[in-house]
């Protein structure tokens, strides 16, 4: 068919109109004098860190096919975790720490029955997580960051979990691959070295922890993580590399002032959002939706590299209390570059400079090539149909239609 | 015997996997691990029969997986502020590692037998390191290779696979071998004494064992030069391991004289006594032109005119020629006349043999009361019936040396083709005067003396060579071996322009049981017709590009695919290649004393 909507004069008027509302909403109203301080004194420079003897540092992430394979009224999800641990070495930086963790691996099949779907999910999520549903959600402290408290039974948190129906691919993929990733990370967290840090690709976001009874699993699984990582003395780390950010432009601006360095990007910088002293002026510019920090965590912005954006990390706010906040703020500083120094470390790999290498190593594990997932498709199928299935079940409706 | 799948399952985690192969060079990719040059492979396949191909690397490169260029990742390196490349288990960093294929072993009728690499092993086959530190690959190796390694005779080392040794490989070499002969090529400081000392350790073990029926005869005999007189008491005087003194000192009184007496050790020091260990002598009347032309430069007039001399005088021709005595000359034949420069020249020649001048070679004038006093007929004995005799010639000049090695070769020789060509006693009488040139029928008095000493012996059975009437073949006999040290002192072309006995020996030595075993530093001053004759090379670390060469060109087995190991070779380290074996193995010859 001949592609043509772009040139039609209703598209491009809508194209116009949408570009109208963006730029109105990028132009905000200047900051305040206030804000302007707090921002300077809050954005702290850290040493470009080359020496990290006795670092451990792990990477987790996590892919999948959501859905690998559909038929009649039943969906089969494919989640991929894996993840990687490395010590400093003075020859090579970071070398690889056997064993290797095997990745976790996960086909999950769901249909339209209700009864079939949610034990099937359950079931996922406990082995995805490395342990039972119900004892994730008791021994999580995610129900302590709830509105309704501690007062919600393991029965009504399991009964409140949220399970999509098989179709949501959105929804169930998104669940399925972040507690795959958790559940690898909480692998690592209960067998790494004390003083480790483990390094999860995304946010400490606790996203229903607002609502009364409703929860995603993974919720409870990314604060089990925090429990069982403070229990053991494990540094567990969310870094995001979209921090949703709307003034990241004034915030680079104000660190070149901040730094100095002409005009070039300024890096090694961070700035804290959450935790005392800097709470409000800041949040308030940056994060007007007040999304920042999340429940229980506390949030950073950190520059590593000029080549590499603004991250966002998250730390769990317990964590941060015993191990990162100082008696006085030069303590809580001088902890706060220790830390930001071993991921700056961990980040000097030539193959992902200015971006913590583990979680590199753990993507390019975990990730599926369009050639894998269609192998993995086709060994489904042909499992299925050596189990006494009918191929023709599996025949592609767009392809037959047209669609593909 | 363990079938393929059974012996994989003893060879541990997958090494790496086999790429692209020719029959010229296999090319393996495997995990980056800390390999080295000589590093040995095994990589099991079943076209065909049940095979595994054994697969040696001469050369390897780090290489990177997927698409990232080496060189890229190295100019990152250098010019991204502070960046490194980290070292993951697996995946980015992998070895290429390129080589030969030693050979192959194929299971059939429940036996692993050796075959020459007339084969490639199947498309992407598995690839198992032989590493030392796993004795069941040592094992493995040990029944794949057998028929290769040898299971019993002369201990050389142990099969070496990189830089360390298969602990659970010994490499033999068949006793027969002394029979042939060996070359010992090394540089100084390689390890030829200990590897020597070794030898010696296995024919003195070989022999007891045949003494005592634990394996087949026949026993084997070396006369070993010791230039540093060393294999005596090896060790011992700095407090490490002791020498062929105590190997004898552990022996029964009857083992001693079976296998030791009368002596096991020569010196030209001064010893009390007249033990095991003693003081040597050879006469004048042992020593025939031929012995000085194979140790020292004579002209074609000289080495005409020592023949003459000798023809005429026989066993005092030395003696009378430096005394200056001119007469005597056979009357009957026309003979030519001798420029007084040509006889001062050999008499010059001889002037190392004067009294005072030698501490080895007596005097001999009957006419004078100066007897034959000589300990050759008893080293010749011993020799014919299986003993090692070493002879430290710290205190003999070069040329007494030589010639003492010479002299003891050439009677050897001599008497081993008298004893072929006889079949009766009374026969062999003569075929040994003969050999020695003692015809006095004919007017020949050659070596009488020694003759008389010799044939004394063979009445008594000092000399083995009769049993009862029955007179005995050389394949009876011990195979006897001559160890030519400083060879290219005595092998070189020019020395043997006008002939050797040595090459005479190499020729046809083993015709007759006698092999030499010739130790030198370089290979390319040895005489060529001489080095065509090795069947067993022991090369060790040598020297410089042209010895190597010289050395890969002359090895009874191909060494082509060695070039590179043996520029790194370390001390001890030998490439044994023999024409009784179909591939080279290199060997790592443990210290003297320090294995069981």
């Amino acid at each position: 068919m001949r592609f043509d909507l772009h040139v039609r004069q209703g598209v491009r008027d809508q194209v116009g109109s949408l570009a109208v509302q963006m730029a109105s909403w990028e132009a905000r109203a200047p900051l305040s004098d206030e804000a302007r301080e707090w921002i300077l004194q809050a954005i702290t420079p850290f040493a470009h860190t080359t020496v990290a003897a006795g670092l451990h540092v792990a990477g987790v992430d996590g892919s999948g096919d959501y859905p690998a394979l559909t038929y009649a009224d039943s969906f089969v999800y494919l989640t991929v975790a894996a993840s990687a641990l490395y010590a400093s070495d003075s020859l090579s930086g970071l070398r690889e720490v056997a064993p290797v963790p095997a990745p976790l691996v996960e086909f999950t099949w769901l249909s339209t029955d209700e009864w079939q779907r949610e034990q099937a999910l359950l079931a996922a999520f406990g082995r995805l997580g490395g342990l039972p549903v119900d004892e994730v959600l008791g021994q999580s402290d995610y129900r302590m960051l709830k509105a309704a408290g501690m007062t919600q039974s393991v029965e009504a948190l399991r009964a409140g979990l949220i399970l999509p129906p098989a179709h949501d691919a959105g929804n169930l993929g998104i669940q399925l691959r972040t507690s795959a990733e958790l559940g690898a990370a909480l692998r690592l967290i209960e067998t790494v070295p004390p003083g480790t840090l483990v390094l999860t690709d995304g946010t400490l976001t606790l996203p229903f922890a607002s609502r009364e009874r409703q929860s995603l699993f993974p919720e409870h699984l990314r604060r089990l993580c925090c429990v069982r990582a403070r229990d053991r003395g494990v540094v567990f780390v969310a870094l995001s590399k979209s921090h949703g950010l709307r003034g990241e432009e004034q915030l680079e601006a104000l660190a070149r002032e901040k730094m100095g360095g002409g005009a070039g990007v300024p890096e090694h910088w961070y700035l804290r959002v959450g935790g005392e002293p800097f709470d409000n002026p800041v949040v308030a510019y940056l994060d007007p939706g007040g999304r920042l920090p999340p429940a229980g965590a506390v949030t950073y912005f950190v520059r590593l590299h000029r080549t590499t954006p603004l991250f966002r990390l998250d730390l769990d706010q317990f964590f941060w209390e015993q191990h990162i906040r100082g008696a006085s703020d030069e303590e809580t500083r001088c902890n706060e570059e220790a830390l930001l120094g071993r991921l700056d470390y961990a980040s000097h790999d030539q193959r992902a400079y200015g971006y913590p290498y583990p979680i590199k190593a753990a993507h390019d594990r975990a990730s599926l090539t369009d050639q894998e997932r269609a192998a993995l498709r086709k060994q489904i199928m042909d499992a299925a149909v050596q189990a006494g299935m009918r191929r023709s079940l599996f025949r592609s409706v767009a392809l037959a239609t047209g669609h593909a | 015997m363990a079938t393929l799948d059974e012996l994989v399952q003893r060879l541990g985690e997958r090494f790496g996997v086999l790429a692209e192969s020719s029959t010229d060079q296999l090319t393996v990719i495997a995990r980056n691990t800390d390999v080295a040059i000589g590093d040995l492979f095994l990589l099991p396949c079943k076209r065909g029969p049940d095979r595994f191909y054994v697969f040696r690397t001469t050369e390897y490169a780090n290489v990177l997986n997927r698409t990232l260029e080496m060189n890229d990742v190295a100019r990152n390196k250098l010019t991204m502020p502070d960046s490194y490349f980290a070292e993951d288990l697996a995946d980015e960093k992998l070895v290429e590692l390129r080589g030969m294929v030693l050979g192959y072993a194929q299971y059939a009728a429940g036996a692993w037998s050796f075959f020459r690499p007339r084969r490639l092993p199947q498309h992407l086959t598995d690839v198992y390191h032989v590493d030392p530190g796993n004795r069941a690959v040592g094992t493995v190796v040990r029944e794949l290779m057998r028929s290769q390694l040898g299971e019993e005779g002369l201990f050389v080392g142990n099969l070496l696979a990189g830089e360390r040794a298969l602990v659970d490989v010994p490499v033999y070499l068949p006793p027969h071998a002394l029979s042939h002969h060996l070359g010992v090529f090394g540089r100084t400081g390689c390890g030829k004494s200990n590897l020597m000392m070794v030898l010696l350790g296995s024919v003195l073990d070989h022999n007891r064992a045949v003494l005592r029926r634990e394996r087949a005869g026949p026993a084997l005999s070396v006369f070993a030069i010791d230039p540093h007189d060393e294999f005596r008491a090896w060790h011992a005087p700095v407090g490490g391991a002791d020498g062929l003194r105590a190997v004898v000192a552990g022996y029964s009184d009857a083992e001693r004289s079976a296998l030791v007496a009368p002596f096991y050790y020569l010196t030209a020091r001064d010893l009390p006594g007249a033990g095991l260990e003693r003081r040597v002598q050879l006469s004048r009347a042992d020593v025939t032109p031929a012995d000085l032309v194979s140790i020292m430069e004579f002209s074609e007039q000289q080495i005409a005119f020592a023949n003459q001399y000798y023809g005429d005088h026989g066993e005092t021709w030395i003696g009378r020629l430096l005394s200056g005595e001119l007469t005597g000359r056979r009357v009957e034949e026309e003979v030519p006349e001798y420029l007084p420069g040509t006889v001062a020249a050999v008499q010059r020649r001889l002037g190392f043999l004067t009294l005072g001048s030698t501490r080895v070679f007596t005097r001999f004038d009957p006419e004078m009361g100066l007897d034959y006093v000589s300990d050759l007929p008893d080293i010749v004995c011993a020799l014919e019936s299986g003993r090692v005799i070493v002879v430290d010639t710290t205190l003999m000049g070069e040329l007494e040396q030589f010639l003492l090695n010479t002299v003891v070769a050439r009677t050897l020789f001599t008497l081993r083709r008298a004893l072929r060509s006889a079949d009766t006693p009374g026969r062999l009488e003569i075929e040994i005067r003969q050999g020695l040139g003692n015809e006095d029928a004919q007017g020949q008095v050659g070596l009488r003396s020694f003759a008389e000493a010799l044939l004394d012996r063979l009445s008594d059975g000092r000399l083995p060579y009769q049993e009862g009437d029955r007179i005995r073949s050389p394949d009876e006999l011990p195979y006897v071996n001559i160890v030519v040290e400083e060879a290219p002192s005595v092998l070189n072309p020019l020395r043997m322009r006008f002939g050797s006995v040595f090459r005479d020996i190499s020729r046809q030595g083993r015709k007759f049981g006698i092999g030499l075993t010739v130790v030198s530093q370089q290979v390319t001053e040895i005489d060529h017709g001489v080095l065509s004759q090795l069947n067993t090379q022991l090369t060790m670390a040598l020297g410089n590009a042209d010895e190597r060469r010289e050395a890969v060109r002359g090895a009874a087995a191909d060494l082509g695919g060695f070039g590179q190991e043996l520029q790194v070779l370390g001390r001890g380290q030998t490439l044994l290649t023999t024409s009784f074996r179909d591939v080279a193995l290199p060997v790592q010859v443990p210290e003297y004393g320090a294995y069981d």
